[in-house]
């Protein structure tokens, strides 16, 4: 995907997962200089994905619709731990105003760690100006929470800019 | 959208949402799918897997208030 303007009022811009493709995971997937807005849980949310790249977009206005939605600019967030969160890349974006946190990586899910959640960048992005409301469940600018089981996971997430 | 190497492109459209589209899969657990998006991206049918090398760009995008409706939903599988 690139070069799309996605708003109005989606539940997200963007949604990857491998609900019903017969494999339960998506793959090789890329968002890249796309404006993304207006959504009432997340901009972009991923629930199982091996290899995603998010670059170079303009993330704004995720609006907590109803109250008590994740809210993020970027969500990657596997519904159980047999999820995959492999591989993803999340580098030079803007992501401010949004209602919720800039990136959220809830690696934590209600069954346990995720058992595969490694290889995650997140890096030289610009993230400022959100957690605007007191309603999602998590506000910060950026939210690690959990990750692979046994703490073997590789992730890392350097030169930001902005003050969340 | 189900076919390996599709691409959608133009020189600035806007898709507007009407509401969604046909169920054609099911969750595991048996819930229906609906095409929820105005780009569903995943297989038509269970015997058939899920496409490869998709390209949507250079298009503008609205789902209006009040709809239960995604902008992309991507379920592309890897390329082997």
């Amino acid at each position: 995907m690139s070069h799309l303007d996605i708003g109005g009022a989606p539940k997200d811009d963007v949604t990857i997962s491998g609900r019903g493709n017969g494999n339960s995971y998506a793959g090789d997937v890329s968002i890249v200089d796309s404006t993304l807005s207006g959504a009432s849980r997340n901009a972009i949310s991923a629930t199982a994905v091996i290899g995603l790249r998010i670059e170079r977009n303009t993330i704004v206005g995720v609006r907590d619709s109803p109250p008590g939605q994740p809210a993020a600019g970027i969500d990657i967030e596997p519904d159980d731990r047999g999820q995959p969160a492999l591989d993803v890349h999340i580098v030079g974006n803007t992501i401010r105003g949004n209602a919720g946190p800039g990136v959220m990586l809830e690696l934590e899910s209600n069954d346990g760690p995720a058992v595969v959640a490694t290889n995650l960048e997140i890096s030289g992005n610009t993230i400022v100006e959100n957690a605007l409301k007191r309603s999602p469940p998590k506000r910060a600018g950026i939210v690690l929470a959990g990750g692979q089981d046994g703490g073997q996971g590789d992730s890392g997430a350097e030169g930001q800019h902005g003050a969340g | 959208m189900s076919h390996d190497r599709t691409t959608i492109t133009s020189d600035g459209a806007c898709i507007v949402s009407l509401g969604l589209g046909p169920v054609r899969l099911h969750s595991i657990d048996g819930d229906p799918i609906a095409a929820s998006a105005v780009f569903f991206v995943n297989r038509s049918k269970p015997s058939q897997p899920a496409p490869v090398g998709v390209t949507i760009s250079n298009l503008k995008i609205v789902v209006p208030d009040g709809q239960s409706m995604y902008g992309v939903r991507s379920s592309v599988t890897r390329s082997l």
